[in-house]
């Protein structure tokens, strides 16, 4: 009985369809969904779609950014995420991570959906560790 | 053009027939251009939806094309039409792609993400009925290098 049938078939949808869903999610939702199966650990990480995810976010002027950042030197900062919602607005989750940052914030990027977050004056180079 | 009313025959997967307005057919990009190329005969097959899901697009058809509807009633309609079980949901998808209404596979594909955004891996794979391949050291992994995206 326990046959598994190991091969796509089992997938609900054809590979540029689960594209088109899985574009439209924001990146921390994504990084979740990496480990449902190998399929989508490998679309999801691939360049291509990490690039597809940020033009469609761009073009579509719903920009669902999501920055963190993990420092090591700093319990304080952890983790720090930022989403715009649907109408632009920025929305900062966490917000009470952003104290231990003075003024001077820069956000470097994106490249391959990844931006670095960055602290003038400062020699720490904060290691930004988006997945995506 | 003729101004009568032309009529199609769709049939599908599971041989039941289904006769449409060609006006609201049309709504479908794959029924245009075999339409238009002049591929049409007696009866359009439509070997990738069964007669349950094409009742369910041809309820949609109809409701987008009924004259003087209001923005209003069909985001009413569209609310209601996309919560069925996610098999139904599934199904309607791969129809409206294999019928190429771009429309009516945006509306699907926005009720999948939002329904599947906020969920665990574990959610999401019975979700989609997705078997996870990963072995439990490798997804430990995977799982430890995003660890914040699980908080």
């Amino acid at each position: 009985m326990a046959t598994n049938v190991e091969d796509d078939d089992v997938h609900p949808f054809p590979e540029y369809l689960a594209k088109e869903i899985l574009q439209d999610l924001v990146v921390k939702s994504l990084l979740r969904f990496k480990c449902v199966c190998k399929r989508w650990y490998t679309l999801i990480s691939s360049r291509n779609f990490i690039s597809q995810h940020l033009n469609y976010h761009e073009n579509n002027k719903h920009p669902k950014v999501l920055i963190c950042d993990h420092c090591a030197l700093d319990d304080l900062i952890d983790n720090i995420t930022i989403i715009l919602n649907s109408e632009g607005t920025p929305l900062i989750e966490k917000l009470h991570h952003l104290l231990g940052f003075d003024i001077n914030l820069f956000l470097e990027g994106p490249k391959d959906g990844v931006f670095l977050f960055l602290q003038e004056n400062s020699h720490v180079d904060y290691d930004c560790k988006l997945g995506l | 053009m003729s101004s009568s009313t032309k009529f199609l025959t769709l049939k599908t997967c599971d041989d039941k027939k289904f006769v449409l307005d060609e006006a609201i057919a049309v709504r479908s990009q794959t029924i245009k251009n075999m339409v238009e190329d002049d591929c049409v005969s007696n009866v359009i097959p439509l070997p990738n939806v069964d007669s349950k899901t094409m009742t369910k697009v041809i309820e949609y058809w109809k409701k987008h094309s009924e004259e003087g509807i209001s923005k209003d009633m069909l985001m009413d309609f569209d609310k209601a039409f996309v919560k069925v079980h996610h098999s139904i949901l599934h199904a309607l998808i791969l129809a409206a792609n294999f019928l190429n209404d771009k429309e009516m596979l945006d509306m699907m594909c926005q009720e999948v993400v939002d329904r599947i955004k906020g969920k665990t891996p574990e959610e999401i794979r019975k979700e989609f009925d997705i078997k996870n391949d990963f072995t439990p050291e490798e997804e430990e992994e995977i799982r430890k290098e995003n660890a914040w995206a699980f908080e």
